[in-house]
């Protein structure tokens, strides 16, 4: 099926196919609509992944070893794209199984089989948990230690700033498994349970007046050794890849959603001809992401796109977002300011959350250091 | 023939092709290295590696006229290779000396002119001269003779004018004309970005390369991501051939020029500020490449207006489905990569 003779995914008709089939099961669905809250939005989300899991259409472009279909990995950016600009997904909390399966099915395909399917149904949540309060741009700083007892480690430290961990029920942890000062050469990855003895969750409330982010304790955690993502002191490269999907598909459908959300401010606070170069350039802004972020789609189904290149793509995605947001501050005129009814905090929201673009997943400027020192063979800094 | 081999050979030959000062004699070359044969057999790579060519050297051998009447010849058939295009100025306020339009100088031997009364194809005439095109050259920055400057209504008779019926034969020579200057844009880019990247390994201040500056870095960093979505946006245009993504395609090439320009003259201080050192023409090309068939403002403003028309409610610019040409980017990434 959306396979030509060729062998190719047909991608259009595939999309085609799932347009039709949004538009004939609306019923189904629950939309994210102005006004609820944040727990709303993710269980919203999931049930509509349930939803699209059921009916097939976000299985494709999986590994059948997480539930998939096969196909190309094209297809799961198409299903996030045509989900996302009908508001069917919460974006960063969908985002994560495109961050956390694919590195799994490649790192521990055991893991992958017994747990992937959950998380890509919906019926689970995940996150990851890189950032420490000691450890922001500077990850391989990270000092979450995992000791090793034989048949299992025992975890103890801190997580911060990780997304919707208080939704989740797993998480992908970064420990540190080497010396204090062997960086990124003694970092593990692994799959912990949210409920294991020893883990608490503390949500934080963040600028939007939503909880947007957590803190994890972790107190004396057994982790099975069974849950090894990738080698002992390989999760480095666990948590590059993660980054380089991360860029991946999320960034495509987020293009096509702040398209969407330029075209809904447009006629909802309606400009003058005054404004035509304002919007004019924050469509180019957004132009510049969805065209990049096309590129890197193939390139990456191809395999011929390294991990500093997506640097790229996140510069421009929180110039995107931010760019979006500062219009829609300016032309709607004091309602993101004084405002509070569904519409207006929808849009207050999204400009609270905009301002950290620039800092989750990596700040601007570590973007633009890497971009310079490993793109640009800048001498490094003494 | 291996694709990637093809590509690398056209390059060579165009870019050997080009290697002459005189913009006729660079013309003729071109048309002799097979460049009309090329743009008809696959237009997307050789739009692209020509048009490269040219912000590289840069130069204008005039080809942006072949890309333009190439659109308009089958709805229009009045023309042939030796039509010339008038490319409009949008000056405000008039110069005394009255410049309305550029030529390219490799052009300046033709018998017809395609006179371009505004990039909205309001009025288009196609003219039989009656004498040789006057025109100017060496004014503004354009100091190569790359150029000639015609400063009033052309001496010849009108053979044709383009009507209603011709609209979206227009629409699409603009859009092709736009994705071809988003090339050399982006190769000129490149070019400044090449020059001020090599200049800051090697220029010490303090004891050490002033590359190593984060405040250094993050100019030249920014300068290079906006010319990637530059570059990616033009063979996204490529692609689809639709007019808004060639007006974005235009725009982003603009911007990043821009950008470019600024960042780079920053990082190479005082001898970019130079005559001496080829910086200046790249600054100078962009320019005018910014200029003609509307520049990132005037594009960006064309968009806002769609926009509030509702004309882009479904507009996404390109989509997964739109074939991406791995081999083809590849080839001008590395060509421009610094």
């Amino acid at each position: 099926m959306f396979v030509g003779d060729t062998g190719i995914v047909q991608l259009d008709r595939f999309r085609d196919a799932l347009c039709a089939w949004l538009e004939e099961n609306t019923g189904r669905l629950e939309p994210l609509i102005p006004g609820i809250t944040l727990a709303e939005e993710v269980r919203r989300s999931r049930h509509n992944q349930q939803q699209l899991y059921e009916a097939g259409w976000s299985r494709y472009g999986w590994d059948e070893l997480v539930g998939g279909l096969g196909g190309s990995p094209l297809m799961r950016a198409v299903v996030a794209e045509e989900a996302m600009i009908r508001d069917l997904l919460h974006g960063s909390s969908f985002a994560i199984t495109e961050v956390v399966l694919p590195s799994l099915v490649t790192a521990a395909p055991h893991l992958a089989r017994q747990y992937g399917p959950g998380l890509l149904r919906g019926v689970e949540g995940w996150c990851q948990g890189f950032s420490e309060p000691d450890a922001g741009s500077d990850l391989a700083s990270l000092r979450c230690r995992a000791i090793d007892r034989g048949d299992h480690w025992v975890v103890t430290g801190q997580k911060i700033w990780t997304s919707y961990a208080q939704f989740a029920q797993r998480i992908l942890l970064l420990t540190r498994t080497g010396t204090p000062e062997s960086r990124h050469r003694g970092i593990t990855a692994m799959l912990v349970d949210l409920d294991t003895p020893g883990i608490s969750v503390r949500p934080l409330q963040a600028m939007s007046d939503r909880p947007e982010f957590s803190e994890i304790f972790f107190d004396g955690v057994a982790v099975p050794k069974e849950r090894l993502v990738g080698e002992l002191d390989g999760g480095w490269g666990v948590a590059m890849n993660m980054l380089r999907s991360e860029r991946g598909g999320i960034f495509w459908m987020l293009s096509a959603s702040l398209l969407s959300r330029l075209a809904s401010l447009v006629r909802e606070a309606p400009p003058g001809p005054a404004d035509d170069e304002l919007i004019g350039h924050c469509f180019l802004s957004i132009a510049a992401l969805r065209t990049r972020s096309w590129s890197t789609q193939h390139r990456i189904a191809e395999d011929s796109m390294t991990t500093p290149e997506t640097s790229i793509d996140k510069i421009l995605m929180s110039t995107a977002e931010q760019e979006l947001f500062d219009v829609a501050l300016r032309l709607l005129g004091g309602r993101i300011e004084f405002s509070s009814d569904p519409d207006a905090d929808r849009w207050r929201s999204g400009y609270f959350y905009s301002r950290a673009a620039s800092i989750y997943g990596g700040t601007a400027e570590i973007q633009r250091t890497i971009v310079a020192d490993q793109l640009l063979g800048l001498p490094r800094s003494r | 023939m291996s694709a990637p081999g093809l590509y690398a050979d056209v390059h060579r030959s165009f870019a050997a092709a080009l290697a002459h000062d005189d913009p006729a004699t660079a013309r003729r070359n071109l048309l002799d290295a097979g460049w009309l044969d090329a743009l008809e057999a696959d237009e997307a790579m050789a739009v692209a590696i020509v048009f490269r060519v040219q912000g590289a050297r840069p130069c204008h051998a005039g080809v942006l006229d072949d890309v333009m009447i190439k659109r308009l010849a089958p709805s229009w058939p009045v023309f042939d290779q030796e039509v010339a295009v008038t490319y409009p100025i949008a000056g405000r306020g008039r110069s005394p000396s009255g410049e309305t339009h550029a030529v390219f100088a490799a052009r300046r031997d033709v018998s017809r002119i395609l006179y371009v009364s505004d990039t909205a194809g309001e009025a288009i005439e196609l003219l039989e001269l009656t004498a040789p095109l006057e025109g100017r050259s060496g004014l503004g920055v354009e100091a190569d003779g790359q150029l000639l400057m015609l400063t009033g209504y052309p001496r010849g008779t009108v053979v044709a004018r383009l009507t209603a019926e011709h609209r979206n034969a227009w629409d699409e020579a603009l859009a092709a004309g736009r994705v071809a200057l988003a090339h050399q844009l982006v190769s000129s880019a490149s070019v400044m970005l090449h020059l001020a990247v090599e200049h800051a390994r090697n220029r010490e201040q303090f004891g050490e390369p002033i590359g190593a500056f984060q405040a250094v870095k993050h100019r030249l960093a920014d300068a290079m991501v906006a010319i990637s979505a530059a570059n990616a946006a033009a063979v996204a245009a490529a692609t689809t051939m639709s007019q808004t993504a060639a007006a974005v395609a235009k725009a982003l090439a603009g911007r990043a020029a821009d950008r470019a320009a600024t960042h780079c003259l920053q990082v190479l201080g005082g001898i970019g500020f130079t005559a001496e050192h080829r910086f200046h023409r790249y600054f100078r090309h962009h320019l005018v490449l910014d200029r003609l068939l509307g520049d990132h403002h005037e594009i960006a403003r064309e968009l806002g207006g769609q926009l509030r028309s509702g004309a882009l409610d479904a507009e996404r610019v390109v989509t997964l489905a739109d074939p991406f040409q791995l081999e083809l980017f590849e080839t001008l990434t590395r060509h421009d990569t610094p």
